[in-house]
């Protein structure tokens, strides 16, 4: 017989909420990234905007979490998991902030840059995205392996770092000029590089919440 | 001193009511025996220091192992290995006697043979080792049956500990207890660990987190017996406890 179902509920519910706040994540990215590749100034307004929803959705799962140890007082396996809920909601808002900073810089960088920087830019914030939708799932099933092989994948994103800032300071070599546009793509390059950090955080929580045990993945 | 119970069987008439349970109380360690009503805990909590014999029908088996000796054995003087092992029961049961007499009754009973004085240290001690000495001090020829629940437990307690005995049993001392006596029944039992092995019954769970360095984890299986699923060190059972069935208990999943 199963009981606590009161419990049981309440945790489907902020689980839920920490889906949604991924799901405001990745637009936030997608959305960042497409205000800056298209120079979309509108664009880039609102996703900075936005970004108060995801912080919102943080503070309201906050308090309830905070308010379900209050009254429930969770213990193992049950504990684990409500505490992994605060620690990924740390990492999803970070990943937000990554979005408004795409905004942040939209039409103003280097259009030859951006140009040459579009693919690999894109690919990272796609498999990036990729990676956070998979690795909330992973929690919502609560699937460790899933969660391992998740934060495998997160070289991919460092290879395509390292390739584009090698690419960008070639740029910067034969047009100085343009230096204080071209940097930007720099800061970018490394904020979407930090997407795979993070999911890898996320990831390693979910092992802990599961298994118990502390792991480094990657 | 340790006990180290082994093989215990405990039958109330026809109904084989524990199965076969090895325990290890450690020395000077809290020991919390957890579980669903009916699981047995209390059945063998009783057979520690022998006052399931005092029901009729009732057979214990197996071995009681106390200061090298099983005491689970009829050439054992029960009463005294009640002196060695104390109890404190769910709800508070002092004599309708004054304080200082709900301590000193028990002494006697003993065969104290000492002076008023060395009663009186005897009283005193135990009245400040059961943290009541400074709420009871000025009132000690009082009813005991005029303090307060909480106060009263403290009292059954400090009684247990006149006769000196080495383990203290409580079978849920503080379910009785509001939340602010129930504090102090807590804190008490951190302090008597010093001096005492204890092994506590208790419903609420996380006050056997709070209070012992051990937990043993009881279930009834198919045929309604008693029987042991987990001992282990407290952090391991409620951090990541070994069985499913302990973590189901613990999370509230079942009962």
């Amino acid at each position: 017989m199963v009981r606590r179902t009161q419990y049981q509920e309440e945790l489907k519910r902020i689980v839920e909420n920490v889906v949604e706040m991924g799901d405001l994540v990745i637009e936030s990215l997608n959305r960042g990234l497409k205000s800056l590749i298209e120079m979309d100034k509108d664009l880039a307004v609102e996703v900075i905007a936005d970004d108060e929803k995801i912080d919102n959705k943080q503070l309201l799962i906050e308090d309830r979490v905070t308010l379900l140890i209050a009254k429930e007082t969770p213990i193992a396996t049950d504990l684990r998991e409500v505490l992994t809920i605060l620690k990924i909601i740390v990492e999803l808002e970070r990943l937000g902030d990554h979005g408004k900073h795409l905004a942040e810089r939209a039409g103003k960088v280097s259009k030859e840059g951006l140009r040459a920087a579009t693919p690999f830019l894109t690919d990272m914030t796609n498999l990036g995205c990729q990676m956070v939708k998979e690795a909330l799932e992973s929690f919502r099933v609560q699937d460790s392996e899933w969660a391992m092989e998740i934060a495998k994948r997160d070289s991919y994103i460092d290879d395509k770092y390292v390739d584009l800032y090698n690419k960008i300071i070639e740029i910067i070599k034969e047009k100085p000029n343009k230096t204080e546009n071209l940097v930007p793509l720099l800061f970018l390059n490394r904020y979407l590089e930090r997407i795979g950090d993070r999911v890898t955080n996320i990831c390693e929580a979910v092992v802990y919440t599961i298994t118990s045990k502390h792991t480094y993945l990657n | 001193m340790s006990i180290e119970i082994k093989d215990l069987n405990v039958y109330y008439g026809d109904f084989h009511a524990v199965d076969s349970v090895n325990l290890h109380l450690h020395k000077n360690k809290v020991t919390a025996l957890i579980g669903p009503s009916g699981c047995g805990k209390s059945s063998v909590l009783r057979s520690v220091n022998r006052m399931n014999e005092l029901l009729t029908n009732t057979v214990v088996k197996g071995e009681i192992n106390f200061e090298g000796v099983n005491i689970n054995q009829k050439s054992i003087d029960a009463v005294e290995v009640r002196k060695k092992i104390g109890m404190v029961f769910q709800k508070p049961n002092p004599f309708p006697k004054s304080i200082y007499d709900n301590i000193a009754w028990g002494v006697k009973v003993h065969g104290f043979k000492g002076t008023k004085d060395d009663m009186d240290e005897i009283v005193y001690s135990s009245l400040e080792k059961a943290a009541l000495w400074n709420e009871v001090k000025d009132k000690l020829k009082q009813s005991a049956l005029r303090l307060s629940g909480g106060q009263q437990q403290r009292l059954c307690i400090a009684r247990t500990i006149a006769v000196k005995p080495e383990v203290i049993l409580m079978d849920e001392p503080a379910s009785a207890l509001d939340p602010i006596a129930t504090g102090k029944i807590e804190e008490l039992i951190a302090e008597l660990k010093d001096q005492y092995t204890i092994a506590i019954v208790t419903h609420n769970m996380h006050q056997a987190g709070r209070v012992s360095d051990y937990t043993a984890f009881f279930l009834v299986n198919e045929e309604r017996r008693g029987h042991l699923v987990e001992f282990g060190d407290t952090n391991q059972i409620f951090f990541n406890p070994s069985d499913r069935r302990t973590e189901d208990y613990l999370s509230g999943r079942f009962g």
